[in-house]
């Protein structure tokens, strides 16, 4: 993690996660390699306004937020340029066709493998 | 009589074999629609032949010399009446094509297929002035139930495709829950071990916590049902705790609790009753429960919440840190579902008061009017 630590410092990263819990370890992972949080949002609307209203480099999204699919802010992303990972139970063919092609890490999430994509996806 | 049945060494009954491997190899109506009529005209010169759907509005129309596959509406033309088994086609009626061209079905030979073809029968009719003679009508009601079992075959097939996406789906379904629980189950034992005091601690709390989550979603799953009664969740906590009927008193209107909501709020009811035992009143011999609930607030209903301990004699200090328990119900329920939350450390006991927007958490309430107290001992 120490090596990661260097290309990740003072990254913007948002993280939107329903789970508190979930979403508490993984902030606080993200902070310990030097990452700033924003969020973190806990549905569609938060994920929503701060994709708006917030300097983003990159995004950590839940699939299934309350029962809502979150595709909607990936692509709100994509349409900023700002890359998104997604971190969910679901595996890789819950993706639309033009979402195919994002990283998705399986829960319980890796948080070397999600730092080492967030630094990929921010490269 | 096609080139084919007029050949010296043509055998029907071959023929007719073949024409039913052709069909069961197929898996549409259109397909097998195409293949019968071509058989039909073979067979017996027929022209055509209409495929009759049960309620008579999509039915299947093949003639011979086309390739052309039409679905008709035969309730509009008034060919189709009270019962399709009985289609009384008279030597005037004539069968309009979705084209607006119009073929004479007079001396039609309808016959009845198996409910499970999905077709309700089907007809086969000739040229003006045409019709079936007997050894015509024997082959084409031979060539009626291929068409008819191979029509049932690919229904079958089809539920059988459709029971395998609901499977699929249902599988992608559980290993998305049981993922997402793992991780839960991770991050409570991170939060358990930082705030456990002791091995021993962390170990008996965790495994009570497992058990929590366990009978939550156990409940869920047992009833086999999506939503969960709120007074049976906390019934089902407390005895778990082992707490006997006559400590606690529960009040409230019948309020289901969907899984999210019956998740959370039997987590925290948990930590509620854990400490209790430990420290409050269901701990003292002297010591007594209540638990109220409300629906309030209009237009945006809240379940309102009141854990209310007392008739603790000593003076119970607030925990100068925030343990898991406090963590659950002062973040975890504001940030899972929006809810507002107050515990307080009384002198009698804990007062617990809870506010959650009830989309959050339910999925039903009884009316108000049938409002009833329910008590812990009843």
């Amino acid at each position: 993690m120490m090596e990661r630590a260097a290309p990740l410092a003072g990254l913007r990263v948002l993280v939107v996660e329903d789970n508190y819990f979930i979403a508490v370890e993984m902030c606080r992972a993200l902070r310990a390699a030097g990452i700033e949080i924003v969020g973190p949002a806990r549905d569609l609307k938060t994920g929503l306004a701060a994709i708006r209203a917030e300097r983003i480099d990159c995004a950590v999204l839940d699939i299934n937020l309350h029962g809502l699919m979150a595709f909607q802010l990936a692509t709100e992303l994509r349409a900023r340029g700002i890359p998104a990972i997604f971190a969910t139970g679901y595996d890789a063919s819950v993706l639309p066709d033009e979402l195919a092609d994002a990283i998705l890490l399986e829960k319980p999430v890796d948080i070397t493998a999600l730092c080492r994509a967030i630094a990929t996806s921010c490269s | 009589m096609t080139p084919s049945s007029s050949d010296p060494g043509w055998d029907p009954e071959r023929y007719l074999a073949g024409v039913f491997d052709e069909l069961t190899a197929v898996g549409t109506a259109e397909a097998s629609a195409r293949i019968a009529v071509q058989a039909a005209a073979d067979l017996a010169d027929a022209d055509g032949l209409c495929l009759v759907s049960p309620d008579g509005d999509c039915c299947v129309v093949a003639l011979a010399q086309q390739q052309e596959i039409y679905r008709c509406d035969l309730r509009s033309s008034g060919l189709y009446r009270a019962s399709a088994r009985q289609l009384p086609w008279s030597e005037e009626d004539l069968l309009q094509l979705p084209t607006g061209e119009h073929r004479r079905i007079g001396g039609a030979l309808i016959v009845p297929l198996q409910a499970t073809s999905g077709y309700a029968a089907v007809g086969f009719f000739w040229h003006p002035g045409q019709t079936a003679d007997r050894e015509a009508t024997r082959k084409i009601e031979l060539l009626a139930r291929a068409l008819g079992l191979a029509a049932c075959r690919w229904r079958m097939e089809e539920e059988h495709a459709a029971r395998q996406r609901d499977q699929q789906r249902i599988t992608a379904e559980l290993q998305h829950r049981l993922r997402n629980n793992l991780a839960v189950l991770r991050s409570i034992i991170r939060r358990s071990r930082e705030t456990a005091d002791s091995a021993e601690h962390f170990a008996l709390h965790l495994e009570a916590r497992i058990g929590a989550l366990a009978r939550m979603q156990g409940t869920l799953a047992a009833i086999g049902k999506a939503d969960v009664e709120f007074e049976d969740l906390i019934r089902t906590e407390l005895s778990a705790c082992a707490v006997a009927e006559q400590r606690y008193l529960l009040q409230g209107p019948a309020v289901r609790l969907h899984a999210k909501g019956a998740e959370s709020v039997g987590l925290a009811v948990h930590e509620l009753a854990t400490n209790s035992l430990k420290f409050g009143a269901l701990g003292a011999s002297s010591g007594s429960l209540a638990v109220k609930w409300a629906v309030i607030g209009d237009p945006s209903p809240r379940l309102r919440i009141r854990w209310v301990e007392s008739g603790v004699n000593i003076v119970t200090v607030a925990p100068r840190r925030r343990g898991f328990g406090q963590e659950l119900i002062e973040c975890t329920l504001p940030y899972e579902l929006g809810a507002r939350s107050r515990l307080t450390f009384n002198p009698g006991g804990v007062l617990c008061e809870l506010e959650i927007p009830l989309e959050a958490c339910a999925t039903s309430v009884e009316p108000a009017a049938q409002q009833s107290a329910r008590g812990g001992s009843r």
